[in-house]
């Protein structure tokens, strides 16, 4: 386990954990904001996003549902682009595999979607590994793509054939 | 947000006719109801005293404007926003916390959620999301769909607010019918998001509560527990109806102070 990531693992619970009070979750969300933002706190996103690019698979597991809900919106919440194209792709992927509840990988799908458009050719979209590999979740990788409605959804969908 | 429905693929239909309620009765709605008072659309958001440290550092690099936090929990009524009220009911929200955050709001695309229509035109509007809705409607995850759909309702429309009837309340302190509440759209790249935010301007601490509520029953509904007990009842909603034109503007006089390089003035309520 990356040292960052275990020692901010009862933090990332704190702001997340469904069995803790929603007031609590905001304050500790709000004062992450925060820090991050201050002189001193301004390097911590960009240690984050190295530490979960260092997660080995297995390793996702650590973490519960409601902890890649919050870390999946607050890179679809990040304004750097740099710090955004930072995070490998491979990620989202990672996720999709490890996680089975249908919201997580939904969000996965769309927040990769966000990610990539301007970024990554759609022949190299990560859409396409994990539309080919999704069985009958194939369904969500399909709603994701034609609710996304952008140009680069429509040219994935050519691309795996879906169009 | 700038709104173009061209980079919409086929925005026809509902997608038109919610255009059309956007920019026409939802935008007058919002006109006639919350006019420029002094100058400027006040707005007050009540949070627990425990945040007040968070929110005094929260200026970018300790420099310029304080900003709030778009919060981004599941169950909020419209979503990820800062959810705000008006300054003429000040004593609408205050059953959130013991501190008052005074600020402006300019928003320029609004959604009227007061109105049946509007909130008809939404519920039409997600039938459409497939799986969202799918996962809203047949499984145990709704609180989790309910967000992210009204997520992406705003962001399809680039709505700065929807307006909407207080859905929690401390009887007697909101009134719910005639109440409006506002969730302001903290924005990231054209989407609904959450951080730090610039979409209530100059928001600055003014208003500290001498009373403390307490959850009543549920969820749905708080109590105060100090006044009550000091005044032997429960203020009426008559006596707050009076008192809250004189406090609104007590509070506008702090908060002008303030904004103009004054001390901080609190106004105890």
């Amino acid at each position: 386990m990356d040292p960052i990531l275990f020692l901010a693992r009862e933090f990332l619970h704190k702001m997340s954990g469904s069995e803790i009070g929603a007031e609590e979750r905001e304050a500790y969300r709000e004062s992450l904001a925060v820090y991050c933002d201050s002189e001193e706190g301004r390097v911590t996103p960009r240690l984050l996003i190295a530490s979960f690019n260092r997660l080995a698979r297995e390793e996702y597991r650590w973490f519960p549902p409601e902890t890649m809900l919050w870390f999946l919106d607050w890179i679809a919440s990040l304004e750097d682009e740099e710090l955004v194209r930072s995070l490998e792709s491979a990620i989202f992927q990672n996720i999709w595999l490890e996680f089975d509840e249908a919201p997580v990988r939904l969000r996965a799908l769309e927040v990769a979607l966000q990610r990539e458009a301007g970024l990554t050719p759609p022949q190299q979209s990560i859409m396409r590994d994990i539309y080919e590999t999704a069985g009958a979740d194939r369904e969500l990788v399909l709603d994701a793509l034609r609710s996304d409605g952008s140009d680069y959804a429509s040219a994935v969908m050519s691309v795996i054939g879906i169009a | 947000m700038p709104f173009d429905p061209g980079k919409r693929k086929n925005f026809t239909g509902l997608d038109r006719d919610i255009d059309d309620y956007i920019t026409g009765p939802s935008r007058q709605s919002f006109d006639s109801n919350f006019p420029l008072t002094k100058g400027a659309r006040y707005v007050i958001k009540y949070m627990p005293a425990v945040r007040l440290a968070s929110f005094r550092r929260s200026a970018p690099g300790g420099a310029g404007s304080k900003r709030l936090f778009a919060a981004d929990k599941p169950g909020y009524t419209w979503g990820d926003a800062v959810y705000v009220c008006p300054l003429k009911w000040p004593f609408s929200s205050m059953f959130y916390g013991r501190v008052g955050i005074v600020g402006q709001v300019d928003p320029q695309r609004v959604y009227d959620g007061t109105n049946a229509q509007g909130r008809s035109y939404y519920q039409d509007w997600i039938r459409g999301r497939a799986k969202w809705y799918d996962l809203l409607t047949t499984t145990i995850h709704e609180e989790v769909a309910n967000r992210y759909l009204r997520n992406r309702f705003r962001t399809y429309f680039q709505l700065d607010c929807v307006f909407f009837h207080p859905d929690q309340v401390a009887p007697g302190y909101a009134n719910r019918r005639q109440e409006v509440w506002f969730a302001i759209t903290h924005e990231v790249g054209g989407r609904v998001a959450s951080g730090l935010t610039n979409a209530v301007a100059n928001p600055e601490w003014c208003v500290v509560l001498c009373e403390e509520f307490a959850p009543a029953t549920g969820k749905l509904a708080f109590g105060p527990l100090l006044g009550p007990e000091w005044r032997t009842r429960q203020l009426s909603q008559s006596t707050v109806q009076q008192m809250s034109p004189k406090l609104a503007n007590q509070i506008v006089n702090a908060y002008q102070k303030i904004t103009t390089g004054g001390k901080l003035v609190v106004v105890s309520i």
